[in-house]
């Protein structure tokens, strides 16, 4: 059953097609959340909101690909928990990704590397979010979207609501205050992706 | 900071990493990094950026996120908002209303060219009639003129009788020649005038003198259209408003 009749169904109430679309999206889903949000627990929550609201309100959805919309319902609910968090000064943004239980640093293995790779992405990946997390909201989940979750540019309109110009815009500058911030550390940010660059060749 | 001393934007640069760039942009974004070494560099940095990005490693769910009916209860998906269901209607009605609007224009329009068509004609009996107006005022002045120089024998007995009864001093308008009253000569009587061209005896005494105006019983429907012209047009932008202000608040 492709996604275009799984949402067709959702619309006429059918719960099970629904989360048919849920188990294809919600990694991705999850992800971004986490990313935008910089916490596990907040991200969790973020996501099942997301997907409660995208089934209250899948009868508007317009199109067959659900993933714009998604992404477009995920993101509101980033924003609303990042308001929230504004309006309860105790939760810092400028804080590193911190789990909430533990206070330990954001840890997303990969399973797929190896040990030193392992080491040196754990570190940039720590820099890279605690940097993504001191962006502005917007230039943040422009940057997500089209580097992390590699979407195309009017993929990233539609899920931004705004034009392909603006999300250009917000792209370039998100780039460049990573790129500036990222400057002061060459020795991570240079010999990560020179490994970077070697681990992908020798995939291709 | 975004802005440089080039001829080349940084979001320029960022989408020529991207690939989203057409082909006469790209030659210029290639052309311009051979020779400079600043935005050569951005143009490495940018990609070195963009690669540790998409190398991050990717989470996965750490549950299943499928929705229970308990969550969702009523299990069916809440109707469409007030605001939703607001489109077709105020479509509809905006749709009715310009037509109606338009449907009374033309009507109106129709009316004022029949009018037209009426008035012409009217003012071509009217200039017919102010023809043979002036035609009976020369004669009606002809004849003061006559009646301002009494013939030669009623000169005679004017002098031996200063009231001779003629009307030019205040006397009667006949002649008192003899008993027998009889309009002078030349006076105008009813029949007399030979009737202009194009004009009908017996009526042109009454007729000259009060030009033919269009009947008040087309003027009757003038008002009642131009105000439902009015209510359509007003309709229309209220609808056209309301549909606009609504289809942005919609929720998708």
């Amino acid at each position: 059953m492709d996604e275009a009749e799984l949402l067709e169904r959702s619309r006429n109430g059918d719960l099970d097609a629904f989360n048919a679309i849920v188990a294809a999206y919600q990694d991705r889903v999850y992800n971004l959340c986490l990313r935008m949000l910089g916490s596990p627990q907040a991200a969790e929550d973020a996501t099942q909101e997301a997907f409660l609201s995208a089934f209250r309100n899948v009868a508007r959805v317009r199109g067959a690909n659900p993933k714009p919309w998604l992404f477009r319902i995920a993101s509101n609910a980033c924003i609303d928990e990042l308001r929230r968090r504004k309006r309860q000064p105790q939760l810092s943004l400028d804080a590193p990704a911190r789990d909430d239980e533990d206070d330990r640093p954001l840890d997303v293995p990969d399973t797929e590397a190896g040990p030193e790779r392992r080491a040196l992405q754990g570190e940039l990946a720590d820099a890279l979010q605690a940097e993504l997390l001191r962006l502005p909201e917007d230039q943040r989940l422009a940057v997500i979207l089209c580097d992390v979750e590699q979407l195309q540019y009017e993929e990233i309109a539609a899920s931004m609501r705004c034009s392909v110009g603006t999300v250009k815009s917000r792209i370039s500058r998100g780039r460049a205050r990573l790129r500036d911030a990222l400057r002061t550390r060459p020795e991570l940010f240079g010999d990560v992706v020179r490994h970077t660059r070697g681990t992908s060749e020798q995939h291709r | 900071m975004f802005w440089r001393r080039h001829a080349v934007h940084d979001d320029d640069l960022s989408a020529y990493v991207d690939g989203r760039l057409d082909a006469a942009a790209r030659g210029r974004i290639e052309a311009h990094i051979e020779s400079c070494s600043s935005c050569r560099q951005t143009v490495a940095e940018l990609g070195e950026l963009r690669s540790a990005l998409r190398e991050l490693p990717r989470a996965t769910a750490p549950r299943s996120f499928a929705l229970r009916e308990a969550d969702v209860r009523p299990a069916t998906p809440e109707p469409a908002g007030p605001f939703v269901r607001a489109v077709p209607m105020l479509g509809g009605l905006t749709a009715v209303a310009v037509l109606a609007f338009f449907v009374l224009l033309g009507f109106d329009a129709t009316v004022d060219l029949d009018e037209a068509n009426d008035t012409s004609g009217g003012a071509a009996r009217l200039a017919g009639q102010e023809e043979s107006a002036p035609a009976a005022v020369n004669s009606i002045q002809d004849d003061a003129t006559r009646d301002a120089e009494p013939p030669d024998d009623a000169n005679a007995g004017a002098e031996a009788e200063p009231d001779s009864g003629n009307f030019l001093n205040g006397g009667e308008a006949y002649s008192t020649n003899d008993d027998t009253p009889q309009p002078l000569p030349g006076a105008l009587t009813s029949g007399d005038e030979e009737p202009a061209d194009g004009e009908v005896a017996g009526d042109a005494a009454t007729d000259e003198l009060q030009p033919a105006t269009p009947t008040t019983d087309d003027r009757d429907g003038w008002p009642a259209i131009r105000v439902a012209e009015a209510a359509a047009a007003g309709v229309a932008l209220a609808a056209g408003a309301s549909l606009a202000f609504v289809w942005r608040r919609r929720r998708t």
